[in-house]
Formats: structure tokens, sequence, C-alpha cells
């Protein structure tokens, strides 16, 4: 059936709102009476607390509270897991040690909140924060991954008998039957370094216990209102009706504001029962540096087991997750890695054994990519010293190992972050990568123009990186459909909303099942009391999870106006067609009936309904998926490089994509643009430089650096849809697909660039000055 | 003991004298607490990193001829103290007859930032990596101090004692700089490096200017500042001696440039190591003296 709105480039629905300043973020919420938080912070990323003097604080003028640990009683406890062991995997070690609301005894990593003032202003509470006393004993510090594991390591956590939080072995096949039958087995240590994921907007609450009415109102820049509305209610002695959460307009999530109840995020609605008085907490760019979450630092040990003719026989992978000081989101990230780790390639023989470690620096919960860039970085790295070694082209070696279409649905034999059995779901490989080969004009720039370029004396080299990214995880999520009287649609559903479009995709979604204007469905997105079930936006599923709940309420809602009308207009329904915001005949235009009459109908105020009828033209429905859709695409980039400065220009760079159904072209490249700019980021801007002693030496964006609109290329888009046979609409997610290849497309694009020196990249990110250290140190090495 | 994780401006009080004698008068009575205040881009950061603590902030942008940026065809410039980098950019002055100082000045931040900066700040900032001090410092600029006592001026060249040190003392308020008249046929470049092209404080920065002059054996005078690379912002006069006396060729360029990352000691930090700062003060030297040439040729 050829679609009206799904695949259409619509503009957003949501941009005048946004563009004109009119859309409502948590910093726009202000109420009469409302107090202001701040935060006192340990300098120290290790250290015992021996004593806390707040009593001068307190005795500020325009101070109303000051709480420490102490002050909290019973209600001090730590945060609740957000995800648990994988029950299915035997032999798991996992320590759960959750972030606590404020530090009681010992200081875990800097920036690690000790106390909250709250005060008449913000300006005061910050005052305030300088005049408490606290005595700290400094500890030792683990800050290096390696040195963590060591015998007689200090302990991050004093009850545990080490520093391994967690512990995982995953196999299939026979690894070493596979090694001793390969002609090439290539060993390597490659290191993963943690950024930050800088969202525009930093984390930020305003909680409201109104005692009259005995209700709760927290507006919270959470990507997952309805899971923080139940553990708010559980943690609170509250029914979840007396707890309404507003997740409003985000300026980011990328993953850091899916991790649930950071300790501000319990505080202060905590703080605003005991005060009964509205109070406000934005989080400041430096606080965001030290106390929100962080991602991708890991070490490999890794082994590639090839034959002669470049195919690979197996995998091994010996690797150390870095997951901060404490590990609320269990085993999400390095199970993404294990799963990205085979990529999109045919791998037999594997095994991979992580162990999650400790340390004194910032928790790491996902940051857009989640694992899977490190998983993809580390097997397209390997492929491309294979290649070298055995004298095999970059693109050709790729092509012998993908996957191939007939043996979809693929089964891994490992278990995904969802504890499920990993299946990719399906696809079509080499197309997309022969699309991506096209659009950059592989053979002739490699054959033409690079050999012109080099004679010129110009360092330009090409990268070609294909990639898989595991999407739309359950468990679920929700809709409610309703066709008002006024004949435009409502929607409510439970996820928050962070700049994806949801305002847009999903009106698009509805207005294909009943035929009105995309303009005319308004979205609510991220508020409790409109839709009371659902999990979040994470893990690139809004558009396949909440996307087909939508979709699957919206049919039923279709089949309730086509019921109705068919009376009305006493044609069967196959006769009648949705259009214009009307029900009407086929063949007869003239005989038909608006959406907003028959919702008035459907809602009678005399007479008798038959048995079994629902009011109105409403329905709910959830959508589940057996298991996650996996997305396929692969990235090409031409660059040049500076050879005296090793600053690098991009001067072409491709996405191909393949999510499945595209809902909207428009939003898609915004999103995968957003990605690759992130990427760009991870790849040679972004790393976060801790010590020996666990400081963070780069805490702001003087010293950390992000891209900007000046490091961007023009990125062309393609697009080849393979639907997922998981779901209706056939979508795969995409939201995380922009970054996920992008430092293994640099390393390749910057070791072809330098095609005259024995360069070998092993880490990420890169910046100028490394790939120059590099560079020196190869020289050496010769 | 704590991390001030809540950076804002610590409590101070603004002053704005009204003239210079008042100011340098306040300022003389509260040494170590009084500073003077101009377009506050770098004060009110270490301010609010707590890095200094200043009691008070005596602004002299409105004290007489702060603002004024005059150019006289005898004399040269005089950029008051109040003058922002804009303003310089825009200047058909600074443009005809100076342009590596409106270059520099282009390589500041951003737009609105320079708003606000001003060039003597820059100068009396004394950060090494200050982008607008190159320019000054190849055009022999001069400084005008106003101190308790009356005025009296000061080369830009002897200025310097360190990272933040000058040699200002308590109550001197720089209220203009001064360059002379540019040499004449003279050709200049400055090039920055930073981690990205937009904003990025300078890595390494290389101010170039040369100019025909008879007297020196190799018929030219080339001028090298650096930035970034030493305690100060460093003029490598071991390269532009050479320079003065060898035939200008890519080889004595190449020297040069040499002769110029020899002679600064840069630190590692964050930004870069100082490896790669010194091979990049060959490269960066290298190439500012080679464009610098083919204008000159």
């Amino acid at each position: 059936m050829t679609k009206k709105f799904i695949g259409k480039r619509v503009k957003r629905n949501e941009d005048p709102r946004l563009l004109t300043g009119q859309a409502l973020f948590v910093d726009d919420v202000e109420i009469p009476g409302m107090l202001h938080a701040a935060f006192l912070r340990s300098d120290y990323a290790h250290a015992r607390l021996l004593s806390i003097d707040v009593s001068a604080a307190r005795q500020r003028p325009g101070v109303v509270a000051v709480f420490t640990a102490e002050d909290m009683g019973e209600d001090w406890q730590p945060g609740p897991p957000l995800v648990s062991p994988p029950p299915t995997a035997k032999d798991v070690i996992f320590h759960s040690r959750r972030q606590v609301p404020l530090v009681k005894d010992k200081v875990r990593h800097a920036g690690e909140a000790i106390a909250v003032v709250i005060a008449e202003s913000r300006y005061i509470a910050e005052d305030a924060v300088e005049d408490i006393l606290v005595e700290l004993e400094p500890l030792e510090a683990v800050s290096d991954l390696e040195k963590s594991l060591q015998e007689g390591s200090t302990l991050v956590h004093d009850d545990l008998e080490s520093n391994l939080a967690a512990h995982l072995i995953q196999k299939k096949g026979d690894y070493e039957a596979a090694r001793e039958k390969a002609d090439l087995v290539i060993t390597r240590r490659i290191v993963t370094d943690r950024g930050a994921a800088a969202a525009m907007e930093n984390r930020g609450i305003v909680a409201h216990w109104d005692e009259k009415s005995q209700h709760l109102t927290v507006w919270d820049t959470t990507q997952a209102p309805i899971p923080i509305r139940n553990g708010l209610a559980a943690r609170l002695g509250l029914s979840a009706n007396q707890v309404r959460v507003i997740a409003p307009f985000v300026g980011g999530g990328f993953g850091p504001k899916m991790m649930m109840f950071y300790p501000e995020e319990m505080l202060i609605p905590w703080a605003s029962m005991k005060l009964s008085r509205p109070i406000k907490w934005i989080e400041d760019r430096r606080e965001n540096f030290y106390a929100t979450t962080q991602e991708r630092g890991q070490n490999h040990d890794v082994e590639l087991a090839l034959s002669r003719d470049g195919h690979i026989l197996g995998l091994k992978d010996v690797f150390l997750h870095d997951t901060g000081a404490y590990d609320p989101y269990g085993l999400t990230i390095p199970l993404n890695t294990q799963c990205h780790l085979m990529g999109p390639y045919d791998i037999e023989n594997f095994t991979s054994e992580v162990s999650v470690v400790f340390t004194n620096k910032t928790l790491v919960t996902p940051v857009r990519g989640a694992g899977r860039p490190q998983g993809i970085f580390i097997i397209e790295r390997l492929l491309d010293i294979a290649a070298k070694e055995l004298g095999i082209d970059q693109v050709e070696i790729r092509k012998r190992n993908l996957i191939p279409p007939e043996a979809f649905p693929y089964e891994h034999k490992i278990i995904d972050q969802a504890f499920a059995p990993l299946v990719l779901d399906s696809g079509n490989y080499w197309p997309v990568m022969k699309k991506a080969l096209d659009m950059i004009g592989y053979d002739q720039f490699v054959k033409e123009e690079q050999p012109r370029l080099r004679a010129e004396g110009k360092y330009v080299g090409i990268g070609i990186t294909p990639f898989i990214e595991s999407t739309g995880v359950g468990p679920y999520e929700g809709a409610r459909v309703t066709v008002e009287a006024s004949g435009k649609v409502f929607v409510a559903t439970g996820v928050g909303t962070q700049g994806q479009g949801h305002f847009t995709t999903f009106a698009q979604i509805v207005a294909e099942q009943l035929g009105v204007a995309v303009s005319d469905v308004r979205i609510v997105t991220g508020d409790t009391t409109e839709f009371h079930w659902g999990t979040g936006t994470f893990a690139s599923r809004g558009a396949v999870v909440a996307g087909n709940a939508i979709h699957a309420s919206a049919s039923i809602v279709r089949q309730k106006v086509l019921k109705l009308a068919c009376k009305i207009l006493e044609t069967p329904e196959e006769e009648l067609e949705l259009e214009c915001g009307l029900v009407r005949v086929a063949d007869t235009p003239h005989k038909s009936i608006s959406l907003g009459e028959l919702a008035l109908l459907a809602n009678p105020l005399r007479g008798a309904v038959e048995p079994g009828t629902e009011p109105g033209l409403e329905a709910t429905a959830y959508f589940g998926p057996q298991y996650g859709a996996t997305a396929f695409g692969t990235h090409a980039m031409i660059i040049e490089i500076d050879p005296e400065t090793m600053m690098i220009a991009i001067k072409r760079y491709i996405t191909v994509e393949d999510c499945g159904t595209v809902l909207n072209p428009l939003i898609l490249e915004g999103q995968i643009h957003g990605g690759v700019s992130m990427g760009i980021g991870n790849a040679y801007y972004e790393k976060l430089h801790f010590d020996e002693n666990g400081q963070l030496l780069n805490a702001s964006f003087a010293d950390y650096l992000i891209p900007s609109a000046t490091e961007m290329p023009r990125i062309e888009v393609g697009h080849v849809e393979t639907t997922s046979p998981l779901n209706e609409l056939g979508t795969k997610g995409v939201g995380e697909a922009g970054t996920i290849p992008v430092p293994a497309l640099f390393s390749q694009a910057i070791e072809n660039a330098l095609y005259n020196r024995e360069l070998e990249i092993l880490e990420t990110p890169l910046s100028p000055n490394r790939l120059f250290e590099l560079l020196v140190n190869e020289e050496k090495s010769r | 003991m704590t991390i001030n994780t809540h950076p804002t401006l610590p409590e101070f009080e603004y002053v704005r004298p009204e003239t210079l004698a008042e100011a340098s008068e306040f300022l003389t009575r509260y040494p170590g607490e009084a500073r003077p205040f101009l377009g506050g881009t770098d004060i009110f950061v270490r301010m609010r990193d707590g890095l200094i603590t200043p009691n008070f902030l005596v602004d002299v942008k409105k004290l007489d001829g702060t603002n004024d940026l005059r150019f006289e065809p005898q004399a040269g410039l005089t950029l008051g103290a109040a003058v922002n980098m804009n303003r310089v950019i825009a200047s058909r002055e600074v443009q005809a007859h100076y342009p590596l100082l409106a270059e520099a000045c282009r390589s500041v931040a951003s737009y609105q930032l320079r708003t606000r900066a001003t060039v003597v700040g820059n100068i009396c900032n004394a950060s090494p990596a200050g982008d607008t001090i190159g320019a000054c410092l190849v055009f022999n600029g001069v400084l005008h101090i106003h101190e308790v006592n009356g005025l009296r001026q000061e080369p830009l060249a002897e200025f310097f004692l360190g990272p933040g040190k000058t040699t200002l003392k308590p109550g001197d308020i720089v209220t203009a700089i001064h360059l002379p008249l540019p040499p004449k046929g003279c050709a200049g470049v400055y090039l920055k490096l930073g981690r990205n092209k937009l904003s990025d404080l300078s890595l390494v920065g290389v101010t170039a200017l040369g100019h025909p002059d008879p007297s020196l054996p190799s018929g030219y005078r080339f001028r090298l500042a650096l930035a970034s690379v030493a305690p100060v912002p460093l003029v490598p006069t071991q390269a532009e001696t050479y320079l003065a006396n060898q035939p200008i060729t890519p080889e004595t360029i190449r020297e040069a440039a040499h002769l110029a990352a020899e002679a600064c000691a840069p630190i590692d930090d964050l930004r870069g190591s100082a490896r790669y700062r010194k091979e990049m003060v060959r490269n960066l030297s290298a190439k500012a003296l080679s464009e610098v040439w083919e204008k000159l040729k």
C-alpha cells in the first residue's frame, strides 16, 4: 500500500514553539514561594568523611534547610538497581553497588554530593555551601582500570574483596579450535577512553509537594518519566497517583538522563515534602562534568583468527570495562560491546570475557552508542590490520565476511543487553555498503584521485566502515489515541522527548491511519498524568517501540471509525476511505462525515448503546517486540591531514542507513547529523582526562573540546530500507547510528592518509597532538 | 576542601573613578585588593575559578583617552585601553597600516567576546597565549602607563616577567598601547594553531613580520613572536638575527624556524605536549616566514 504520510519529509510540528522560545524547559518552571538548592560536593575522588558541621550554613539569612546523610535518617537509601544481572547466563559475578543520595561514610568519586542547601535563592544557597565545614580524610584513589584489579589495590567498596564489579564470559563455537586452523592470528591491545555526553541542557529538577492536595509534581530532565514517577512514589511512601512527573522539552538526553535516581533526583522531591515548599535545582556545567554519567572506558586484549583468504574463523576478546564508583546500570554497556564485537560479520567462533571494575571516577552509564562504538572499533580495527597483513583490499575483506541476506534471522548464540538471545532480525548488508561506496566514488578515488593528490604531496585518506546497531529493545511502550470532537486527534504516550522529533513522526503514524493532517495530531510525551505506563526513551527505541504502540492504537481507532461510519453512511466498510479529516464513500466523495462529528456520535448523551460498545473513538494499545531489531549502516569519509600539524579536514562524509521503514527522512537525517557530530567528537576532539588521583583535569568547555559548526562536514545521507519483521511498521532504530562507527572510520581514514607511515591506531579518542605522538613513537620504533 | 562546583563570581566592589589620578590613587590605596578592569573576559573567569579574589574592580574604561583609537601619519597608532577588538578589526586605519593586528584580533575567541575583549587587556593579562601580543611586539609597541606620579612609557618587549606577571606596580594603569609607524613595505602574518578552527585558546601562535632593510646583510628584517610556548610571549631573537645576516632562501627560512623552535620552552598540558608544541613552532614559523617572504619578494 502506498503511504500518504509515512516516509514523507514533513517539517517538524514542534519547531515553531522551539524556535520562538515558547517551549517549556525545566528551568522555565517558576512557582511562587519556590526555593533553590545547591550541593556541597567532594573535592577528593576517594576520602573518608570524618565530620561535617552545617551550623554556620543553617544560620545564614535566607537558608531554609541544610541536609546531610545523617539528617535523612531512615530515608537515606542507595538508588534502586536499574538493570539486574543477566539471569540467563551462567557463572556470572555481579556485585550491585548503587549510588547514594548523600555521602555517609566515604566519598567514592570527585563531585559526589555531601550535603544540600535549600535557600530562598540560588545565590544564598551557594554562599551557604561555602559555610559548611567538612573534614575529609583523603584515601588513595583507584583511577586506572588495570591497577584497580591488582592485588592490594585500594578498594572503592570496602565490603568487597576486590574492585571487580562483575564478570561474565560469553562463548559460541570453539575459538581455540578455530585458532589452531587459522593462517593468521592478530593479537592486539586496544583501548577506548571516556567522554562526556555534553548535552546542551544540563540536568534539572523542580519538585512541588502540595500539602493541601497531598500531591507531588516533579519537572525533571529525565528520559524516563514513568519509572521516575514509580520510583519516587515507592521511596516517598506515596501512591503513584499522588505523583506527577513531567519531562518537558529537554535539551538533549544522549543516555545520561536515562540513568535513574541520580542523588539530586531523589533529594529534591524528598526535601520538597519535608519543607512543603517547591524547590528548584538546575545543574551547572561544572557539576555536569563531575556528577552526570559518562562512558566508553575499556581495555581490550583481543585476537582475531583468519584464513589466508581473509575469512574470519574466530574472535576472542578479554576486556576490562570501567563502571566508575557504582554500577546501577548493571551490564548493559559491556553486553552491548560484546554484541557488537562481531559487527555485521558471520563469525562462528567467539569468546568474550569481561571484567567490570570499580574506579573512583564518575559513574558510567550509557551514552549514545552505549558500548556499541567500542565493539565496532575493535572488530573494524582488527579487519584493517588483517587486510594489510593479508594483502586484501579493505572493502573486499569486509564483503567476504558480511552475514549473507539468506542467513536472517541470524542467531548469534550469545545474550544481548536485554538478556535475550542475540538475534539479528533482518538485513541485506552488501547493497548498503555498495551504495556508500558508489556515493563516495570509492574506486575512482582510490584509482585516480588519491594517486594524483598524493603526487601533489597531499595526505588524503579514505575510510569505509560498516556497522550494526541493536535497537528498539523491549519491554514495551503504550499509547492512547483519541479522536476529539474538534476532529483533531490527541495522542498520549509514556516516553520522554529530547529533540527526536516525536511530535512529528508519531503524528505521521497516526495520520496514516486516520487520514488527518499531520499538524492536526497533538502528541503528548513525558507526562505521567497523560499516560500511566511505559519505560522511556533510550536504546534507539522511540520510533520502534512507542511508534508501533501508537500505530496499534491508531489502527484500532480506525476500525472504530469505520464501524460507526458504516452505519451512519449506510455503506460497507470496504467502500469507505479516511481522507482530509473525513470518512467518505470512495466513489461518492460528497457522501461523507467528519471525524469530529463521528466522535460526538460515538459518545452520545441519550439513548442506548449496544452491549460491548466503548464510548468515543479512542483506543489504548501496547507494543513489546519479541526482541530488538538490528539496524545496519555504512559510513564513508575522505579526509586530508596537514602533515605538519596533524589537523584534519573532512572532504566528504557519506552515511547510508538501513533502519527499516523510514518515517520521516528529514528527521532521520537530522538524527544522523547529530550522531555524526557526536562521533566526530568521540573520534578526534573529546576526551575526559582523569589523573591518578581520580581528578578530572578538563572539566570545562574551554578544556574539553566539543566539535562545533566549523568541524562539521557536509553530510550526504543515503537510505536503504530492509524492513524489520518484528513490528508492523517495519522500523528499526537509528538514534545512535550516527555515532557508532565514527572512531573506527577515523582510524581507518587517517592510516590510509598517512600511507607512507607504519601507523597502527589502537586507541580512541585521538587528537592532533595524540596523532603526532603516535607518529613520533612509530618513527622511534623503526 | 571542596570543589567549587558552583562557580560564581565572589562578591566585589565595582569602582568607577572619574579621573586617572583618582583611579591610580585608589589602586595605590588598596594594593593587592584592587585591580584595573577592562572588558572582564579574563578577570571574571579567573575570579569565578577562585584564582584571584580582588575586593575592588576599578573600571578604567571611561577615563581620559582610553576609548581613543587614533592614527597619526607621522607617529603611528595609539590604541586606548578600552578599545575593543571588534573596533580594532573594523578600523580603516588599522586595516590599511597594521593589517597584522586586525588579523590577530580576528583570531581571538568569538565575535561576541571580542566586543568586550581589548588588546591592552590581552597584554595586561600577560598570558603567554595572548593572540594579539605578538603583533604589538613585532611592531615595537610601547605602553602608556599612568602611575601615581604621572605618565611613563614602557616598551612592550620589556613588560612581561612571567605568566600573569608584568612590570606593573600598584597604582599603574595602562591607558594605551602605541605602535610606531609600520616599517615601509612590510608584510605580516599570524598563524594560530588551536585544537579546533574557532574559539580555542592557541596551542601555538606565530606572528611574523618582514620588511626590506638595506642596512642588513640579507637586505630584510624579519620579526617573530611566539605564543603559548614559553612563560612569556617570546621573541626568538636568534632566528631574527640569523635572517638578518643570511640570504633569504627556503633553507635559511627552515633554519630560522629551527632556531625559533629551539628558543622556546613549552610545557606539557592537556591541550598539547611540549614536544608537539615545539615541533609546531618549527613548522608554523617556517610557514609564516615563507608566507611573509612571498609577499615581500
